[in-house]
């Protein structure tokens, strides 16, 4: 009890000496000080929302050789130039869309990253996730069902990141490489990746106690799962890179990223 | 067309040619001269290189370009018939259609070639088999066709005797005026086509294109379509892999064997790769890449994707550079042997000489620089024969080349005693800091421990006696750590030392003053350089080197790196070591990230859903762990509701039955055994029947530990795997190995690719790493393995209870390494 008397006496001299002081201050420049500190507060206060708003990023992810790249400059230059073959580095750009390449200035231009698809260089893809505004997931429709697992196991991976739950990144599934007659339709692919996430939810939930990359659980337990379960929008849509057919692409990106 | 040949041969280069040494023949024949040196294949082995090297002049200038367009235009589709030299087993080459042709096949060949009635064949084989009957259904469609015999005077073959050698050099003087060649399978004329292609072969493609992998610009003349993939599986197995550091990397798919070379421009981020078939070893591909990374990055502007055609032109130009060099090897050659072929011109008379020191010198240099340390040694080779006649000239070469030798041997001896002193100091420095680490990871792992519960220590006496007591309390060990968390002490720990370990190395090579440097990490340097990389990476290699890691790999890992390096702008207020040790760092996590899904239950319930059991094998040598492992799966597997079944199909050491059929009942999982002396692929075969029959969805097989080099084991071990074709094939190997590690992995490996019996043989899936709670921050092994296989660490062992089986965290291990 006295310990404490002493320390509360202690307290009141210090606030009396620093009343003195702060009287001893010029007026002037205490509203100096203090408008300085409310207007650097103020300022990054500003930065940090001014960055959430204009988050304009688009990745495009998915397996390796389901044309990324390709779509990348598709968006960029409107050409497939001479091919591409598999990408050892993320492309990045920000630019407006070639297809509204008449409106430049006037329109508010895109950051695009394609992530490379190897296994090997997916952890790329958790660097750019917080600042997306969406993510498109490339499938190959041609060669569909012998990389429908690793597919699945990727998109998986991707709807459990807590980033992307959290902020519910909206997800475009686009199918490519449409206009090969052999392709499968959008529906065909939609369903057996719902059926094999249902499946890698099973297999995934009993060892989820340890396993710190899924943050977060698919769906609604005890009923089969689909797309509209989950938190994010996931829209599926088609296009072919090597045409130029990529007006969902386009349609996706300015619906999430407005001019 | 050769109508006569006289021979004059020297008999000191008989002699030489017999020491089994150098040799060359110069031929002269009307007024042209050909030349060719061939260096004994024996020879070259010895050297160790991986082809014979030879080279040939064409004819004077203005005629060799007729000829060998024309003959290019049929060796170019002819060439898949020969095999010289190459590691094609007779299968695969009776499957690829290498396979002897008889004279009504070479007709039909022939004619579906559209060759003329009148072209010219030669017949690099003695008598035919079965005479010259034999030959008749090719005589009446081509009847211009010829071998040395028919050509050759009499007797005039018998100066050369039967030296192989001599023979190649007239076949390939004959092969150069011969519109086509019926090769022996891999004798001399396929060694003269070889060298040929060596010169004058063509390249396949040429790309040049970003790391995002955009393709900027191809070769449209070569236009040639390549078969399969080639460069996207370069990319992924090789360069993605770390393996950048290679020199080649070879391509092989149905139809197609392509060697591919590339090179990097890493400020612009450019690849450049040239493609060419595996048979022809091209001389001038290096240069050429170089040239073209030279010339295209002036042009190359990063904004600009669109179109390079005007490289074009610069392209042809520089190949025909790159082709002169080629040229000039043989002007070389050429200008040396002149003097002493024009001794024999008057009388028109094939001639046969030695080379001298000086020569070989010449004609090696024009080699290319990056053969110059070959060149040396082939020096030493040419040396050693050279005899009386140009006394002088000998001395000179021979202290020459010796002292060349030995300036080489110092150096490397130099470099080795630097590399040990360097090694003890890191040693010595990182010995404190493990010690300090020992203590913590102890006091860390005993933190870690649940309380144990007395029933389950099973070396108590009073429960050896009954195993009733023990089985329904051993189902229940408490979690299998697979699924924990892991936590580790290395978090955080401070990487002072670390720098100051690498500021010390970096000492001594940093000469320069504190001022210059202190500008450089403030300007940031203009272009990394692979000597300004060297100390840090060389410090890095040390580092990893006290980590375990195998010496090998630590050096390509350090060789790829600096690939990957070189050119790069340092950044602003960034020290070259650390630079190296980010990239690095983002190297080793790729490796280390498996390729593959290794989720095991999720394809544990993909098989279950086909209706058959999901079978693994436990491989490995002596002594590692893998029944104690394999009881520690069984346990994790049957937390997870998989049932699952043991096979003990280890029938060679005693009391492994019993090892196994404890751990069984502990775990009370079902047992298939067959006792010893039985052949375990049998017993394999047996137990995933009976797994089968009662409805397990896993079987795991016990093997027999063997050494990678016990060729019946190995072979039992192939047998197994051909039979049962399991899912998994885990390699289980501890983490106390250090460079065997590499051994191992690539002999297993081997061994099973090589002792199959099917084309596609099953190789390592999968390793589990044992005895990982006894190695403190030696955690090398786990890189060595995954780097020299290719298959991701699924388990990681790591304790004496049945819990202890964890998941390989890749950012402790990346950490703990660069420590």
């Amino acid at each position: 009890m006295e310990g404490s008397e002493e320390i509360v006496k202690k307290l009141r001299e210090l606030l009396q000496q620093s009343e003195k002081r702060i009287r001893e201050i010029p007026q002037e420049q205490l509203y100096v000080a203090v408008a300085v500190l409310i207007a650097t507060f103020l300022f990054f206060l500003l930065i940090r929302l001014f960055k959430r708003t204009k988050s304009n990023t688009i990745i495009l992810a998915g397996l390796s050789g389901s044309g990324k790249t390709l779509l990348f400059y598709q968006l960029r230059d409107g050409s497939s130039h001479q091919g591409t073959v598999t990408s050892m580095d993320p492309n990045e750009g920000t630019f407006v869309l070639h297809s509204e390449s008449a409106k430049v200035g006037k329109i508010k231009p895109v950051h695009v990253i394609d992530v490379p698809g190897h296994s090997r260089l997916r952890t790329k893809l958790d660097e750019y996730l917080p600042q997306a505004a969406g993510l498109v997931f490339v499938v190959d429709a041609l060669d569909f069902l012998p990389n429908c697992r690793g597919a699945a196991e990727y998109l998986y991976d991707i709807l459990t990141k807590g980033s992307v739950v959290e902020k519910k990144i909206p997800v475009l599934i686009l199918c490519n490489k449409t206009d090969k007659v052999t392709a499968h339709t959008k529906e065909f692919i939609r369903k057996q990746l719902e059926k094999e996430l249902d499946k890698l939810r099973t297999s995934r939930t009993a060892l989820s106690e340890a396993d710190i990359t899924n943050e977060f659980t698919l769906g609604v337990a005890g009923e089969p799962f689909s797309f509209p379960q989950c938190h994010n929008k996931v829209t599926v849509a088609e296009s072919s890179g090597l045409t130029g057919e990529i007006s969902h692409l386009e349609q996706f990106i300015r619906e999430y990223v407005r001019p | 067309m050769v109508n006569s040949w006289h021979s004059k041969a020297s008999d000191r280069a008989l002699d030489g040619q017999k020491t089994g040494t150098f040799n060359t023949a110069t031929i002269d024949i009307e007024s042209d001269y050909f030349c060719a040196t061939g260096i004994n294949v024996e020879e070259v082995e010895v050297i160790g290189k991986s082809y014979s090297m030879f080279s040939l002049s064409s004819r004077e200038k203005k005629d060799a370009n007729a000829v060998q367009g024309e003959v290019q235009s049929f060796s170019k589709v002819l060439i898949f018939i020969l095999t010289s030299r190459s590691n094609v087993s007779y299968h695969d080459r009776k499957l690829a259609g290498l396979y002897p042709l008889n004279a009504f096949e070479v007709t039909r060949l022939l004619k579906a070639l559209g060759a003329p009635r009148y072209a010219k064949i030669y017949w690099a084989e003695g008598p035919p088999f079965g005479g010259q009957e034999a030959l008749i259904p090719l005589t009446r469609e081509f009847p211009h066709l010829y071998n040395k015999e028919d050509i050759a005077f009499p007797g005039e073959l018998e100066t050369f005797g039967n030296i192989a050698s001599l023979m190649e050099a007239l076949d390939n003087i004959v092969f150069e005026s011969n519109d086509v060649f019926m090769p022996s399978h891999g004798g001399n004329m396929g060694h003269a086509i070889q060298v040929f292609n060596f010169l004058c072969g063509m390249l396949e493609q040429l790309l040049i294109f970003t790391r995002g992998g955009l393709i900027l610009w191809t070769c449209k003349e070569l236009g040639n379509a390549l078969k399969g993939s080639p460069i996207d599986t370069l990319i992924r197995s090789c360069l993605l892999e770390e393996r950048s550091g290679d020199a080649s990397y070879n391509y092989d798919a149905p139809g197609a064997a392509y060697t591919l070379k590339w090179t990097f421009h890493n400020e612009l981020g450019l690849i450049f790769v040239a493609v060419y078939q595996r048979i022809l070893h091209l001389l001038y591909v290096d240069d050429l890449l170089d040239m073209v990374k030279r010339e295209f990055s002036m042009v190359y502007d990063p904004k600009r994707t669109i179109y390079y055609n005007d490289f074009d032109d610069a392209f042809r130009q520089l190949q025909k550079e790159a082709e002169a060099r080629v040229e000039d090897l043989k002007k070389s050659n050429k200008q040396v042997l002149r003097p002493g072929s024009n001794n024999n011109v008057q009388s028109k008379k094939l001639a046969v000489l030695r080379s001298d020191g000086q020569k070989s010198n010449g004609s090696v240099k024009g080699g290319g620089d990056k053969d110059s340390s070959k060149g040396r040694k082939l020096e030493n080779g040419g040396v050693n024969y050279v005899n009386g006649d140009t006394k002088k000239n000998k001395e000179n070469g021979g202290s020459d080349a010796s002292g060349a030798f030995d300036v080489n041997k110092l150096q490397k001896l130099r470099t080795k005693g630097g590399k040990k002193t360097d090694n003890n100091t890191v040693a010595n420095k990182a010995a404190p800091k493990v010690e300090t680490k020992k203590k913590i990871t102890k006091k860390n792992r005993v933190w870690d421990e649940k309380p144990l519960d007395p029933k389950l220590d099973f070396t108590d006496p009073v429960e050896e006696r009954g195993d009733e007591h023990v089985e329904a309390v051993a189902v229940n060990h408490g979690e299998s750590m697979m699924d924990k968390e892991e936590v580790f002490s290395s978090d955080s720990e401070s990487e002072e030392d670390e720098e100051e370990a690498g500021e010390g190395n970096k000492g001594g090579a940093k000469k320069k003053g504190w001022f210059s440097s202190m500008f450089q990490s403030i300007a940031g340097k203009t272009n990394l350089e692979k000597t300004d990389l060297e100390p840090a990476l060389k410090a890095l290699k040390d580092r990893l080197m006290t980590k375990n890691v195998a010496e090998e790999i630590a050096e390509k890992l350090c060789e790829s790196v600096a690939a990957n390096l070189v050119g790069k702008k340092l950044g602003s207020f960034t020290r070259i070591s650390s630079t190296v040790q980010t990239a690095m760092e983002e190297a080793l996590v790729r490796i280390l990230t498996p390729k593959r899904s290794i989720d095991v239950l999720r394809d544990v319930h993909v098989a279950k859903e086909q209706g058959k059991p999901y079978v693994v094998v436990f491989v490995g040598v002596n002594g590692v762990g893998k029944s104690t492992n394999l009881a520690k799966v069984a346990y994790w597997l049957r937390q997870h509701d998989v049932s699952v079944m043991m096979a003990a199909c280890d029938t060679f050491r005693s009391g492994a039955v019993e090892q196994l059929r404890t751990h069984a009942r502990r775990l009370q999982i079902p047992i298939f055994e067959k006792g010893y002396e039985k052949d375990p692929a049998v017993v394999a075969k047996e137990a995933i029947q009976e797994a089968t029959r009662i409805g397990s969805d896993v079987v795991i097989v016990d093997t027999a530990g063997r050494m990678q080099d016990n060729e019946p084991l190995m072979r039992a071990l192939s047998k197994l795997i051909y039979l049962n074709s399991p899912d998994l094939v885990l390699f289980v190997g501890e983490a106390l190995v250090g460079n065997d590690a590499v051994d191992q992995l690539s002999k297993f490996n081997q061994k099973l690719a090589d002792l199959a019996t099917s084309p596609n043989p099953r190789l390592i899936d999968g390793i589990l790493l044992t005895k990982f709670d006894t190695i403190d921050d030696k955690v090398g092994a786990a890189l060595s393995m995954v780097y020299i296989s290719g298959a991701p660490v699924m388990f990681v062992g790591c304790g004496q209870r049945y819990p202890d089986l964890v998941k390989l965290n890749v950012k402790t291990i990346v950490r703990t390494l660069l420590k």
